[in-house]
């Protein structure tokens, strides 16, 4: 064995053997956390472990490592404040972050207004007077931002669609509505007046262009998004419940539009989209909702068949 | 595929460095690479194997001898013999001992598992190779692995700062 290895290693310095493929073939059996202990290792594992292509191989972070949550709370007087924690679920888990992302530029205020696997999407004002406002995308583990072209004045619903698992670009739908987020823009509340316009149209900003598109609304009615309503982003559609009830969908592109209806059944209790709420699980779609004559009861749906629009009880 | 007939058929295996390995079809066939070659036809005469060196060849046939399922070719011969619970740790015994190589071994044997597309064997050898690292600190892994420290100072220090948590 000792000849054996003399001379392989008079031949080749072993780990040279080691191609890349090799490498990740050796890397996807890791825990993730000894994969970002590795990136440490050499610029060329960090590169070859952050490079998309390989994020279907490497192992990725997964809910039941999370260690903390975000909330948003607001707080009182006039002046709407959003005040954002990162709290602990675990104990000795990592320290939370500062609130308040103190890492983004200079601004007055900010509104959190969704997050997607790991990136926030906040809304930006220059000043607390002026009603203008910018939207930036931020990762709060890495202090990176972005502050996303042009501002904007009417606020309307927006969200983030981001999966790492298929790109390293994210994209931000805003929501075009019409007539009442003008007059809810006039009030000195944000978004969370119930009268929220039905989506004509929805702009698309897309990190890779770096641009917006504006693209009219490809469903067959005009749905009014629940407004304080969790998005979803999975297979690239973006998800959201209206109050028309149904999950609507659209893609990155706004080339594919979809309403998926709300589970019909009988016996089940009248979906209500005020309380109920869209979630992911395992890569399938979930349904929460609490029947409206009992609030202790809870019922979950799921969409079994993603393409039959079944959900399953 | 007929795998059963009457005399066992026998594929030769090539290395580069000249050596001849002759092995039963199945054997050979635990490879998905050289599977593919046979079923494609493109095993009529002797297969020869680039980049893996007789040493590293006779090691993998060792191997895949030792697991190619024992049904199959041979019918029901082995189904009243051993509990399959038992056969899987025997084989888990066997393969602790197969892995005992030195580093550069082991390397080639990933090499070779990868290129002949072995799922147990790559398995087998990458995780042995994570559980020996894991537990290392970088500088280990770095002289475990001849992996050149790459980053400046200033940049290392930045990095390990990114991914703190993990070092916890």
């Amino acid at each position: 064995m000792a000849d054996d290895s003399k001379d392989i290693s008079r031949l080749l310095n072993p780990a040279d053997n080691l191609t890349e493929d090799l490498l990740i073939e050796i890397l996807s059996r890791v825990p993730y956390k000894s994969l970002c202990r590795f990136k440490c290792v050499s610029k060329r594992w960090r590169g070859i472990i952050s490079h998309p292509d390989h994020r279907k191989a490497l192992p990725q972070y997964h809910l039941h490592d999370l260690t903390g949550f975000l909330y948003s709370s607001r707080g009182p007087g006039p002046d709407y404040l959003s005040i954002h924690n990162f709290n602990h679920v675990s104990p000795g888990g990592r320290p939370p972050i500062r609130p308040t992302l103190p890492f983004l530029p200079d601004c007055e205020l900010f509104d959190l207004l969704d997050s997607c696997n790991g990136l926030l999407l906040c809304r930006r004002f220059e000043t607390a007077y002026l009603r203008a406002f910018d939207y930036v995308v931020c990762n709060p583990a890495t202090e990176k931002w972005v502050a996303l072209p042009g501002f904007f004045s009417k606020m309307q619903a927006a969200r983030l669609g981001f999966d790492p698992t298929v790109s390293s670009q994210f994209h931000v739908f805003q929501f075009v509505e019409d007539g009442a987020a003008d007059a809810n823009a006039d009030t000195d509340d944000d978004d969370d007046g119930d009268s929220f316009g039905h989506v004509r149209a929805v702009d698309i900003y897309s990190s890779k262009t770096g641009a917006w598109t504006h693209k009219d609304s490809g469903w067959d009615f005009l749905p009014r998004i629940v407004s304080d309503s969790r998005s979803v982003f999975v297979n690239g559609f973006l998800h959201l419940l209206a109050i028309e009830s149904a999950v609507v969908a659209m893609d990155v592109e706004g080339t594919t539009w979809r309403a998926i209806p709300m589970p019909d059944d009988e016996d089940a209790p009248i979906i209500d989209v005020d309380v109920g709420f869209i979630d992911l699980s395992r890569g399938r779609l979930y349904l929460a909702n609490s029947d409206q004559h009992d609030f202790d009861k809870l019922s979950i749906w799921v969409l079994e068949d993603y393409g039959s629009e079944a959900w399953v009880l | 595929m007929a795998t059963r007939e009457a005399g066992k058929k026998m594929i030769m295996l090539k290395s580069p460095d000249g050596m001849e390995f002759e092995v039963e079809e199945a054997v050979a066939m635990e490879s998905q690479t050289i599977r593919k070659m046979i079923e494609d036809d493109c095993a009529d005469t002797a297969i020869l194997i680039p980049n893996i060196n007789s040493k590293i060849l006779s090691r993998v046939i060792e191997y895949c001898n030792k697991h190619v399922p024992t049904t199959g070719a041979t019918g029901a011969a082995a189904s009243d013999t051993v509990a399959p619970a038992a056969l899987a740790e025997d084989l888990k015994i066997w393969d602790a001992e197969f892995i005992k190589v030195n580093r550069a071994t082991r390397f080639n044997l990933i090499q070779a598992a990868s290129y002949l597309n072995i799922k147990g064997l790559l398995d087998l050898t990458s995780q042995t190779t994570i559980d020996t690292i894991s537990d290392n600190s970088l500088e280990e892994i770095r002289s475990f692995l001849s992996t050149k420290n790459d980053y400046l100072p200033e940049e290392e220090q930045t990095i390990r700062r990114e991914n703190q948590w993990a070092f916890q």
